[in-house]
């Protein structure tokens, strides 16, 4: 008995809320298309140069940020349309791209809402093409690797536990250690483009620095030297294309003239 | 118990089914090493179109000067070596290429070519000073937020606007300027000015050492000496 009450009792709040939903119908939202040229290469027809393909995309239909339309895209439009994602709220690093012209991550970067004019998207400038929006970053991971990111130290701690650090000393890693080594800054340097081989860019200058200036690292002598030519670092002119467009707001550029001045007074 | 353990049975076939595929699938995989892959990478990038670059990033200040910087040092460079080169091989050949031979082939040129010249050097040569001056500040470790990058940008090119457009005209003209600048900055002492200029003309002797025998800042400095202390601070300023 009491079982059959609280059924009946469901079923009429099924039905209210059913007819709630009736009730309130959702208008329209007139259709508010944006035009978005994507780049698009494939490795399947490599004699193919590489164009620029069209997509209307319905505003009121997608989310804000780039990376939505492009989901939204492969999703309905285009299967074959490739780019990397993966966590839609900037901590990954994955979706780095140039929108607009200037490098940054698909899913930070706003949708540009003036529907007059067209959105361009292209991969990570001066970088070999895997495929669409997909470079290629081995050399970038290698040359990160060069600078050996990791703490080196001659000694152990004394309690075999911890190595300490102050807070005075722990302050001067903020700022540093939030690179996600997305590579945008590396790939909006000029000199990057043109010395890829040598110079090491923006990027991976600010890791070996936030290691030389660690106050638990031992091994600055070391990687000074590493530092000490030519290519490594000064390649670097302070263009600071690289602190422009950071997607985390960091500093690459004053870590850079850091570095060049630690060498300098050393 | 017969269908419990024929259950059993089957699941069991299913499973060693799947371990089966697993394992086919695992051994399906190349062992490589290093070298191997770095050479199917070479393979790879063979066919890889590199990405646009500089046609396709956004103007922003930042690269722009730094591009100008560049263009502009190149420029000036090449005119200074390629002026002194071309003197000394002059000298040592017997050229007949010398000063006077510029000053000459200067004077016949007309107004709006002059003017052209001397703003194609004078434009380029404050901006590569001022970006010089603002590449010292960074060097220092100064000025390097987004902030600073773009206040130092912005105050070099008013620098080289002010500076270059000053050195278009010619210096006597620059005085002239400045000091009917000063007129009209003291209109009050205007009336002044004139009723001492009279009295030192008088002193002087007529109207000959006003016209050309007196250096021009001298005379100014002997006017305004008895006219009020702004105005003469302003003229030393001229002087």
């Amino acid at each position: 008995m009491n079982f059959l009450r609280s059924s009946s009792a469901l079923r009429l709040n099924t039905a209210s809320i059913i007819k709630r939903g009736l009730a309130s119908a959702p208008e329209a939202k007139p259709v508010n298309n944006k035009t978005f040229k994507i780049y698009r290469w494939s490795p399947d027809h490599p004699n193919e140069k590489p164009t620029l393909q069209e997509y209307k995309v319905d505003l009121n239909q997608c989310g804000p940020m780039v990376l939505d339309a492009l989901i939204k895209i492969k999703n309905e439009q285009d299967p074959t349309l490739t780019f990397r994602r993966s966590c839609r709220e900037g901590i990954c690093g994955s979706c780095a791209m140039n929108i607009g012209g200037r490098n940054t991550l698909a899913c930070l970067c706003r949708i540009d809402t003036n529907v007059s004019s067209e959105t361009k998207i292209y991969p990570l400038p001066h970088m070999f093409v895997v495929k669409d929006l997909v470079p290629d970053l081995t050399h970038f991971y290698k040359q990160y690797k060069s600078i050996q990111p990791y703490l080196q130290r001659d000694t152990v701690p004394e309690d075999g536990k911890e190595n300490l650090q102050s807070i005075a000393d722990r302050k001067k890693l903020d700022g540093l250690y939030e690179c996600i080594l997305c590579a945008c800054c590396s790939t909006s340097c000029p000199s990057y483009w043109w010395n890829q081989q040598e110079y090491l860019g923006p990027a991976v200058l600010m890791q070996a620095y936030r290691w030389l200036i660690d106050s638990r690292d031992q091994a600055s002598g070391i990687r000074k030297e590493m530092l000490e030519n030519s290519m490594s670092m000064y390649r670097c002119h302070t263009i600071l294309n690289c602190t422009k467009t950071c997607p985390k707001g960091l500093n690459p550029g004053r870590a850079i003239a850091e570095i060049k001045k630690q060498l300098a007074f050393q | 118990m017969f269908s419990l353990t024929r259950r059993a049975a089957v699941n069991s076939t299913h499973l060693s089914l799947v371990t089966r595929s697993i394992l086919s699938r695992s051994l399906a995989t190349v062992k490589t090493t290093v070298e191997a892959e770095d050479n199917i990478l070479k393979e790879q990038r063979k066919n890889r179109p590199t990405s646009p670059h500089l046609t396709i990033y956004q103007p922003q200040l930042t690269w722009y000067l730094s591009s100008v910087h560049r263009v502009s040092g190149v420029m000036l460079a090449g005119i200074f070596y390629g002026i002194t080169c071309a003197y000394g091989f002059s000298s040592i050949l017997d050229l007949g290429f010398n000063s006077d031979v510029v000053v000459n082939y200067w004077n016949e040129l007309s107004n709006t070519v002059q003017y052209g010249i001397k703003g194609a050097l004078a434009f380029p040569f404050f901006f590569h000073l001022g970006n010089g001056i603002r590449h010292l500040i960074w060097d220092a470790g100064k000025e390097l937020t987004l902030k600073g990058v773009y206040r130092t940008g912005y105050a070099v090119l008013a620098f080289s606007a002010i500076a270059g457009s000053d050195s278009e005209t010619d210096l006597s003209n620059f005085k002239e300027r400045l000091l009917k600048g000063c007129r009209i900055s003291s209109s009050s002492t205007v009336s002044r000015i004139l009723a001492v200029e009279a009295e030192a003309e008088e002193d002087e002797g007529g109207g000959e050492m006003s016209s050309n025998n007196a250096p021009w800042s001298s005379r100014i400095e002997v006017r305004f000496g008895r006219s009020d202390s702004r105005a003469s601070s302003v003229t030393a300023a001229a002087a």
